[in-house]
């Protein structure tokens, strides 16, 4: 039998652009345990509910994370709001869907350039960065950020996007699916690609239920879970299905990322076609009182927000459980009996999002 | 039309079963033999007490459990104390030693427990207490 020896990986690592360490346990080249750890630039922000008010909060949960921020401020305000007894108006519905979308479409194809990147595809990276540009000029053009968006408010949206604007959206999103495609081709297809991913980390239908993966990392097993599925905002008039792979190893996983791509421009089209005319917000005076544990469907998976209020303008509690903190203990799994040279693409295969965790 | 294959579901009903803290250990293994998914556990200081929710989900539909635990009694130094629930969901052990770390609640048979060393925080517990940070004290205080 091989010595074991512990090989820290991280917190600093080149496919690491924000701090996570494992300490991995190896036998020859082999990983036969992975021991995470996390809380390296734990911030506490759900503590600033002691001083920051119910509508402050906003602004908090959005700066929780810089890729999926609109959808962290919009499930903070649909915790609230159900706690209130808020009727959002049917055009803020369908405009959060419409920048939910936007935000998994930027979010992925961030994730397959970094993916990219760590099989050493250059190319691949850049051109999956190029098309996210142009989603995100979109994102731009329409709230004013690029990164906080700023749009998310208890009782709406802030912004409004002009029917004229909804069609020239239309028209450019049909150009960024166009050039997409020989792109999808090439992490569907190529054979380097599928040399690193096929049969890398494969997570079991019943092991990642159990482990309680979320997401793609859940639904490239095979697990059909999928929040939009409760019918937040107006996802309950829109027609799709969860993306859904069955092998569960890395290929899957970037599979499932590269159709749900597809699928986001398809829930885009829906969400502009029946985009209601009308107000974009209502107001809301009062103060919370009672709780309520909001789940939506960040790009990595289910996110949670916990609120608890007793009537006064700050909050009892806010907690908020990440997807990628439920996703460790599915890497922590795939990790086990890896080669040590998959280390970095199976701990990119989560998505990880450590300034969400580290909320 | 509504086309959404799961519009049976209604994401506003969330039951939440208040029990006991010594229940615990039955009704995870409850939720683990009817095969629901430990969604996650949260800690909250309301006023003298602790509260935990376990969250489970199955097909979208939510269950949970509250247990109410007394605060640290500084005079016996009792530390409030629960049992893991990490032998039926082995992922409880993330939450689990969050809460250890950020309330000071001490849990028994964690899967994995990091001692105290899952977060790096500059206070002790910081959860535990009103914000820990001076400074921000002085910036603003609550209104009472």
């Amino acid at each position: 039998m091989a010595n074991k020896t512990i090989i820290p990986f991280g917190p600093q690592h080149p496919v690491l652009p924000e701090p996570i360490h494992l300490d991995l346990v190896v036998e020859d080249e082999k990983v036969v345990e992975a021991i995470p750890s996390i809380g390296l630039i734990h911030r506490g922000l759900e503590k600033l509910v002691e001083i920051k008010d119910y509508q402050e909060m906003t602004y908090v949960a959005e700066r929780i994370c810089g890729i999926c921020s609109f959808i962290h401020g919009m499930t903070y305000c649909h915790a609230i709001e159900t706690v209130m007894n808020v009727n959002v108006p049917p055009r803020a519905q369908y405009l959060r869907i419409i920048w939910s979308e936007l935000s998994r479409l930027h979010s992925h194809l961030l994730w397959l350039g970094l993916m990219a990147d760590s099989l050493g595809f250059e190319s691949l990276f850049m051109y999956s960065w190029k098309i996210r540009e142009k989603i995100l000029d979109i994102i731009e053009e329409t709230t004013g950020g690029r990164v906080i968006f700023g749009s998310a408010k208890i009782g709406g949206v802030r912004h409004d996007i002009s029917n004229q604007k909804l069609q020239e959206i239309l028209k450019r999103l049909a150009d960024v699916e166009a050039e997409l495609k020989p792109i999808a081709k090439v992490f569907t297809d190529d054979y380097s690609v599928k040399h690193r991913l096929v049969g890398v980390g494969v997570l079991s239908k019943d092991e990642a239920y159990a482990l309680a993966a979320v997401g793609p990392m859940a639904r490239a097993s095979g697990v059909t879970q999928d929040m939009r599925k409760l019918g937040y905002s107006a996802y309950n008039e829109i027609n799709f299905e969860p993306i859904i792979e069955s092998s569960g190893d890395s290929y899957a996983r970037t599979v499932v990322r590269v159709r749900e791509l597809y699928s986001s421009f398809d829930i885009i089209r829906q969400a502009i076609a029946k985009m209601p005319e009308g107000a974009i917000d209502v107001k809301v005076t009062g103060n919370p009182n009672g709780e309520f544990m909001a789940r939506t469907e960040q790009p990595r998976g289910e996110v949670v927000y916990y609120v608890k209020a007793n009537g006064n303008k700050f909050l009892e509690r806010l907690r908020v459980r990440t997807p990628t903190f439920a996703n460790i203990p599915a890497l922590v799994k795939t990790l086990q009996g890896c080669d040590l040279a998959d280390v970095p693409v199976l701990v990119l295969t989560i998505d990880p999002c450590i300034s969400c965790t580290e909320r | 039309m509504n086309t959404n294959s799961n519009s049976n579901i209604n994401y506003k009903d969330q039951e939440i079963q208040p029990i006991n803290a010594g229940e615990l250990l039955n009704y995870a293994q409850m939720f683990k033999n009817d095969n629901y998914r430990l969604i996650h556990i949260g800690a909250a200081k309301i006023a003298d007490k602790f509260e935990l929710t376990y969250a489970f989900d199955k097909d979208y539909k939510y269950r949970g459990i509250k247990i109410t635990l007394p605060l640290d009694d500084t005079s016996t130094s009792t530390t409030p104390e629960l049992k893991s629930i990490s032998d039926f969901f082995w992922c409880a052990f993330l939450y689990e030693n969050e809460i250890a770390e950020l309330f000071g609640i001490k849990f028994h048979g964690i899967k994995i427990d990091y001692k105290g060393s899952f977060y790096r925080t500059a206070h002790k517990t910081p959860f535990n207490n009103p914000m820990a940070s001076r400074k921000v004290d002085i910036i603003r205080t609550p209104k009472k």
